[in-house]
């Protein structure tokens, strides 16, 4: 077990149970939890009375990944169900996932969207493993995906193949939806120093995301050109457009894009960080994704990423942005 | 009595004829201006035209851009178009920014230079009107000239510098203006600047990204002031130097007392810079920096290893800008 010097964090090895070993006093709070926890707004780990504190899992693939050697799905299966059962603290994956979205639910699943879209295997393992707990329905949201994603995941799905909405920026933050599965990509951002998750819920915002660009939140039929401010406005959406829903963050960090030119993150700038984050609280998974990209990249030009992070806590009350206050689990596959 | 009561308006006919025409045509034209520029299929031998020339104006260009589109606005854009080229398996896209003046089209291009910078890899400056910045690795090459930036690159595969260069040759050549840099960045010091790092800035969002984030509006930055600024390679490190021109020296004393609260804010240790109207301090986030007003100029150092080599690296700008 290693401890940095910012972050409650835990490193363990591929045994979820290892993963999801509590303390004693954790072990009281989740016990605490358990039946009341789904209803919270934001993360499972938040306790009557006491200070909310965000729970968050770094699963890392030793296996070698780069252009040329992608990750099988059979590996993202593996790092799904490792960081699914290390979230919920349960061994059993089903009863896993069954702790963040429920049978009944109908999910919403926006996708990362264009400038780095998902490796497609992290979305086909996460509807897969909805398809398997049976939920009720399933919308996929995309954003300019290439046809090798959409061939990718059709191919994968067959008939379990969820809806998909294209050519509609999204189209899922006005349906019907119990809970939204988010699988945010992280990268170089002209606008908001670095995009991750909160950034990808101001692209699926029910007002648009010019609405998010800036310090504060507009309210404009269309992007107005004034902004600035490093899209300190985007922890508006989660806090507010997705007030309701259960939420569960899967961020994509297999590869990261640690460049972008043009308003693509091409592939000289990827970097295989190998990893997954996965958390309830979006505040605090990018907390804990953009530490991890910021070892190996850079924020674009003079921006700091971590500025629309802080104000998501401090501002929208969206999470926890504090290392202090997040647990990092780290499980190794 | 009839014919008598259309005369007025017969009267008018050609007069109105003459606005329909101009009404009608000036977008056209406009688009057909930057239509024209874009290289016909197989100019450059093998490309053939895969998508006609789409043209984007105003707040269109949100839509194109993903959402990046505040740093070109911020520019006095009028309109974007965009062509696709293929070649067997690679595609590319030529996209030329109206971007209504020379300076503006500099200051893109020194937007898009600064931005796309990375320290990993490898970039070169070609020859071509004016320096264009190209990357080999993923085949990027981007470019100004007269009114223009413009963008080659890849949509799918990889074009090789060759045809990056013939593209460019080819836009270029149909560009008539060659054009020149803004006049301001003749008044940035040319000692110790690190080549090819001079920006052109207009507005918060490139302020942000290209200059200094700080989320407040402390140097008005989204009046779109004109603003200049590049690295300088000083003892220790590399700092920022930039100079905004205000519409009078009030708005620059103004600027220049909020930047110097802003820092008293952030626990700054300020010390004598021996420079009138001026200040230098040590912050944990902007290091060395120091600030001084010149009529209604505002130059400012950020960045550098103290605040004496901020205070150096200060009497250097207001030097240059006295000349």
């Amino acid at each position: 077990m290693a401890r940095d010097e910012h972050a409650n964090t835990t490193e363990t090895d591929s045994n979820p149970a290892e993963a999801a070993r509590l303390t004693r006093r954790q072990f009281v709070q989740c016990s605490a939890l358990t039946a009341g926890a789904l209803a919270l707004p934001f993360g499972a780990e938040a306790l009557q009375g006491e200070k909310p504190k965000a729970k968050v899992v770094v699963v890392t693939t030793k296996a070698t990944l780069g252009p040329s050697s992608p990750p099988s799905l059979a590996l993202v299966e593996q790092m799904l169900e490792k960081g699914i059962t290390a979230l919920a603290g349960k061994s059993d994956p089903l009863q896993a996932w069954e702790t963040f979205v429920r049978k009944t639910d109908t999910v919403c699943l926006p996708t990362a969207g264009g400038q780095l879209e998902n490796v497609p295997e992290v979305n086909i393992a996460v509807y897969r493993a909805l398809a398997r707990l049976g939920v009720n329905k399933m919308t996929i949201g995309t954003h300019r995906m290439s046809s090798v994603w959409h061939t990718t995941v059709t191919d994968a799905m067959k008939e379990q193949m969820p809806e998909l909405i294209s050519n509609k920026l999204f189209g899922v933050a006005n349906l019907p939806m119990d809970a939204i599965v988010v699988t945010p990509t992280v990268k170089h951002h002209d606008i908001a120093g670095i995009s991750g998750t909160l950034k990808l819920y101001a692209c699926f915002s029910k007002l648009g995301p010019w609405n998010y660009h800036g310090e504060t939140p507009i309210h404009s039929e269309h992007w107005d050109g004034v902004a600035g401010g490093g899209m300190g406005a985007c922890g508006w959406v989660p806090a507010n457009d997705f007030k309701t829903q259960r939420k569960l963050h899967v961020v994509d960090m297999i590869r990261i894009g640690g460049s972008s030119r043009g308003w693509v993150a091409h592939p000289d700038g990827w970097v295989y960080t190998k990893s997954l984050v996965l958390s309830t609280d979006p505040v605090a998974a990018d907390r804990v994704a953009f530490d991890l990209y910021m070892k190996v990249a850079q924020p674009s030009g003079r921006l700091d990423p971590m500025n629309h992070v802080l104000r998501a806590e401090s501002e929208y009350k969206a999470g926890v942005a504090d290392l202090k206050q997040i647990d990092v689990r780290r499980v190794t596959v | 009595m009839c014919i008598h009561a259309y005369q007025p308006i017969a009267r008018l006919l050609p007069l109105l004829a003459l606005l329909l025409f101009l009404m009608a045509g000036q977008p056209a034209n406009a688009q057909g201006d930057l239509g024209a520029l874009f290289p016909a299929s197989n100019a450059v031998a093998g490309w053939t035209l895969k998508e006609a020339p789409k043209f984007f104006s105003d707040n269109q260009l949100f839509d194109y851009m993903d959402g990046a589109a505040e740093i070109p606005k911020s520019y006095a854009f009028r309109q974007l178009g965009s062509a696709k080229y293929q070649n067997g398996v690679n595609v590319l896209e030529v996209a030329i920014f109206d971007m209504g003046t020379s300076a503006d089209a500099f200051g893109y291009y020194s937007a898009r230079c600064f931005l796309e910078h990375n320290p990993r890899v490898k970039e070169t400056i070609i020859a071509l009107d004016h320096p264009a910045n190209l990357y080999v690795a993923v085949g990027v090459l981007t470019l100004w000239k007269d009114h223009y930036t413009i963008l080659i690159q890849p949509d799918i595969g990889k074009p090789d510098e060759k045809t990056l260069t013939q593209f460019a040759r080819i836009v270029s050549a149909k560009i008539r203006e060659k054009g020149s840099p803004p006049e301001m960045l003749r008044r940035l010091p040319s000692a110790n600047r690190v080549p090819n790092s001079e920006r052109y800035v207009r507005g918060k969002a490139g302020f942000d990204a290209l200059l200094a984030f700080i989320p407040t509006d402390v140097f008005g930055a989204s009046k779109k002031p004109e603003t200049v600024a590049a690295e300088y390679n000083l003892p220790g490190r590399v700092a920022t130097l930039f100079l905004i021109h205000y519409p009078t020296a009030s708005a620059a004393g103004d600027a220049f007392n909020a930047y110097k609260q802003y820092l008293t804010t952030k626990q700054a240790v300020f010390a004598a810079s021996g420079v009138p109207n001026s200040f230098t301090a040590l912050a944990k986030k902007e290091r060395g920096t120091a600030a001084a007003t010149s009529g209604s100029y505002l130059g400012v150092v950020l960045g550098a290893n103290d605040a004496k080599t901020a205070a150096t690296a200060l009497r250097s700008l207001l030097t240059a800008l006295s000349k």
